[in-house]
């Protein structure tokens, strides 16, 4: 929850973390590859986005529905998963639940540029790590990735 | 027996007489009571022309049907009667077929099983006897208010009819009795016969009169309508209407009371031919009390009783209580709301045609709507009254000015300045809640492109810096415009819900250093002196940090925007009393006289470029948090923003 109210906020930073001091160590490698499925209907944020993480040495699958997302879920082990809360058919929150339910152990953030208090709520009781608001910054979002890996893998 | 055949002929004669002037009379009037009457006598006449037949020629057949005549007699009566009170009673058609299974089965059972038409003809006429004077007490019962003339020879009719049908076991059997049987039961017939021909005459009096009451009454709504939409003076309405009402019903009395709503009680506005003592009882009533009137203004269903005996809990007052008989109480109805009671009483009896009752209705909505009207006239006139009392006031004082001085014209102008203003803001806020319903939709809509357009100028910047190429300036403008969107967007829904505050004990020393250090990191304050002045260091107050963040964020940004050569920002916190004041100042330009007043309007900004969205965000936080917001400064030499915050004591 503390997390929560950090990223909601494009201006507050967690003050431990200068924005220097994030680049230098995003271009590091980490010590295993670290799998990442982003579930995002929307074909350029989804694109880009994986393309970023790729180069940053993540291992990154994407789903553009929440069916998708749950197929690769069965399939592969991810570490974490942006889940995109207005999804087509099946909608974030559900599709959360599945992976949860297959995969208890994979991280999950929620992104989202609506103001849907309730289906943000819900997500963050049925077990997702936080929520992100788009348009959100990639630097600190790759940071929160660091975070939440460095907690589940030691 | 030589005269027994010209006695029944004549009785024969005049039943069927009386039966077609009844008939007659039936279908001028069309009164069901008539039409069983000539029924009845028909059926009479045709009993007596079957004994006609008997005395030529005695057969079992024909005494059946002699039977079958007086039985369908007894039932007609029997109709007659019951059809004075309308709906006809169930009991009445159930007595009517008992009596003619009854009649028809002894008469079956006497002619044809026992083969002796005396065995029936005892036990029918006696029954029918019965039934006969049944039917006049009966009679007597619903008609005791009609006190006619015909009353009492159709009362005799029954009750003497009856009595003779009693005597016929004696009246072939005793020599001497014959003749004066026969005799009286002619006479009782005339005098039935009479009675009824002058009841169904009267009938048909009333009638006319009834019709002509009609005329009279579409003549009154006519009347009473054009008068609602003539006058508009309450007083002079409610006096004519009940004027009208009087002419048309032709009764003594009446009384219109109005509804006040708010103490729930009826007052008496104008009345016709009451005693002084009654008037006092009636001219407040309050709604708790049970009386017609009450009741119709709590019902809003009118309540017309013919006779007070019947309904005795809802008569008022105390000699008039014995001197009405009648009454009829009527909702005054506007749109559907009750707006009074209007009640006409009568000293005798009187029963209101149905064409009445429509027309009291009609009447009620036409005095309804009036009143309505008449109310609300009153009260524009009232408004005008004061308008041109103020307006006088004002032109007075105008030219009083004028005189004194010629400053009025500026003032004038200034007058005329602040409604363009009032109106101005009236359209902003109009607009305002329009467009925030857009803005809300829009924005969200707009964030989810927005976030592809910055993450791919964030891949784009990346990749360029690593190939070295001088082009990420651009790109890196593109992010940063892209995040100023995201600020707006963001900025505009937060304008178009109000937010919602939730209230933690805050540090305020933290949450300004945290401010300050993030505008830093924004390079909001380069080249710009911040000046830190906590006297309150470690006081908590009631926050919601994330949106008082936001207020705070927004104000630096505008001491930034303010200062672009650099400057001085003095960021000061102290207590008042029981009030925490936050001064946030710059050494910018300053802002005009003029729009100081403004710069917490939405849209309002005299940057040229913005939406004019932030001090209005910063207002709406503040204010959210039971705080208040001003601005002082003075052009070239900076501004200060002031924030005053309330302290809720620790317990």
């Amino acid at each position: 929850m503390i997390q929560n109210i950090f990223f909601r906020s494009k201006i507050i930073k967690k003050k431990t973390v200068s924005p220097a001091n994030a680049k230098g160590e995003k271009d590091k490698c980490p010590l295993k590859p670290i799998k990442i499925l982003i579930i995002e209907d929307e074909l350029t944020t989804r694109e880009t986005f994986a393309a970023i993480l790729k180069d940053c040495d993540y291992k990154v699958e994407t789903a553009e529905s929440g069916r998708q997302a749950v197929e690769k879920t069965g399939k592969e082990f991810f570490h974490v998963a942006f889940i995109d809360i207005i999804l087509g058919e099946v909608n974030g929150v559900d599709t959360l639940r599945m992976i949860k339910a297959m995969s208890p152990q994979t991280v999950c953030i929620m992104m989202t540029a609506y103001s849907v208090e309730d289906m943000i709520n819900t997500a963050l009781e049925a077990g997702a790590a936080t929520c992100i608001f788009k348009p959100f910054d990639v630097d600190k979002t790759i940071e929160l990735i660091k975070k939440v890996c460095d907690k589940t893998i030691h | 027996m030589q005269w027994i055949t010209p006695a029944i002929s004549i009785d024969c004669g005049i039943k069927l007489a009386v039966s077609l002037i009844l008939f007659v009379r039936y279908f001028e009037v069309k009164e069901k009571m008539i039409f069983w009457w000539a029924a009845a006598w028909l059926f009479f006449g045709l009993h007596a022309l079957t004994e006609l037949a008997i005395i030529q020629n005695s057969t079992e057949l024909l005494w059946f049907i002699r039977h079958i005549f007086y039985a369908l007699t007894a039932v007609a009566f029997l109709e007659s009667v019951g059809n004075m009170r309308t709906p006809v009673l169930k009991k009445w058609h159930i007595a009517a077929i008992v009596i003619t299974l009854g009649i028809i089965a002894i008469s079956y059972i006497g002619v044809f099983v026992v083969g002796d038409w005396y065995a029936a003809v005892v036990p029918i006429s006696l029954i029918s006897g019965a039934g006969f004077i049944a039917c006049g007490f009966y009679f007597f019962k619903f008609t005791k208010e009609k006190k006619t003339a015909a009353r009492l020879p159709i009362l005799l009719g029954f009750f003497l009819n009856g009595l003779h049908n009693l005597d016929y076991p004696f009246l072939r059997n005793v020599e001497w009795f014959a003749p004066i049987g026969f005799g009286l039961g002619v006479l009782f017939s005339l005098i039935f016969a009479v009675g009824l021909t002058m009841m169904s005459t009267e009938e048909l009096k009333n009638q006319r009169e009834e019709s002509r009451r009609r005329v009279r009454g579409q003549v009154a709504l006519t009347a009473v309508f054009s008068l609602v939409s003539q006058s508009l003076n309450l007083q002079e309405i409610l006096n004519d209407a009940l004027d009208r009402m009087l002419e048309v019903i032709r009764v003594d009395r009446g009384c219109i009371f109005l509804l006040d709503k708010e103490k729930e009680e009826l007052n008496l506005r104008v009345h016709r031919g009451f005693s002084a003592e009654y008037i006092k009882s009636i001219t407040r009533l309050k709604l708790k009390e049970d009386n017609m009137y009450t009741e119709v203004a709590r019902t809003g269903k009118p309540v017309i009783i013919a006779n007070v005996s019947e309904a005795p809990h809802f008569m008022i007052g105390g000699t008039e209580k014995r001197s009405i008989r009648s009454c009829a109480c009527i909702p005054l109805m506007s749109k559907g709301k009750m707006v009074g009671v209007l009640s006409l009483l009568s000293r005798g009896y009187y029963r209101l045609v149905p064409e009445e009752m429509r027309m009291l209705d009609s009447i009620g909505d036409a005095v309804g709507v009036a009143i309505e009207n008449a109310r609300l006239y009153e009260t524009v006139k009232n408004w005008g009254e004061k308008l041109e009392r103020v307006v006088e006031e004002r032109t007075k004082d105008l030219s009083d000015a004028r005189k004194a001085t010629l400053n009025i014209l500026e003032d004038i102008d200034e007058a005329y300045k602040e409604l363009t203003k009032a109106q101005a803001q009236l359209v902003q806020k109009e607009r305002l809640a329009a467009i925030g319903q857009m803005a809300a939709v829009m924005g969200h809509e707009l964030r989810n492109p927005l976030t592809g357009v910055k993450m791919a100028a964030y891949y784009l910047n990346e990749k360029l810096k690593k190939a070295g190429s001088p082009l990420t300036k651009s790109v890196q403008d593109i992010e940063k415009e892209a995040e100023r969107a995201s600020v707006i967007i963001s900025n505009i829904l937060e304008f178009s819900r109000p937010p919602k505050l939730l209230l933690n004990p805050t540090d305020i020393k933290v949450i300004l250093e945290e401010a300050i250090s993030s505008a830093r990191e924004k390079k909001w304050l380069k080249g710009i002196k911040v000046i830190e002045d906590f006297q309150s260091s470690g006081l908590m107050v009631a926050l919601d940090a994330f949106r008082f963040r936001q207020a705070l964020d927004n104000i630096i940004l505008n001491a930034y925007q303010a200062m672009p050569a650099g400057g001085e920002l003095r960021v000061r916190a102290k207590t008042i009393k029981d009030e925490l004041e936050i001064r946030i100042s710059d050494s910018g330009g300053g802002i005009a006289k003029e729009n100081i007043k403004r710069v917490f309007e939405p849209f309002f900004t005299d940057k040229h470029k913005g939406v004019g969205l932030g001090l209005a965000v910063v207002n709406e936080i503040i204010i959210g948090h039971n705080g208040s917001i001003r601005v002082e400064s003075e052009a070239g030499k900076g501004s200060t923003v002031i924030i005053r915050l309330p302290i809720k004591k620790e317990r």
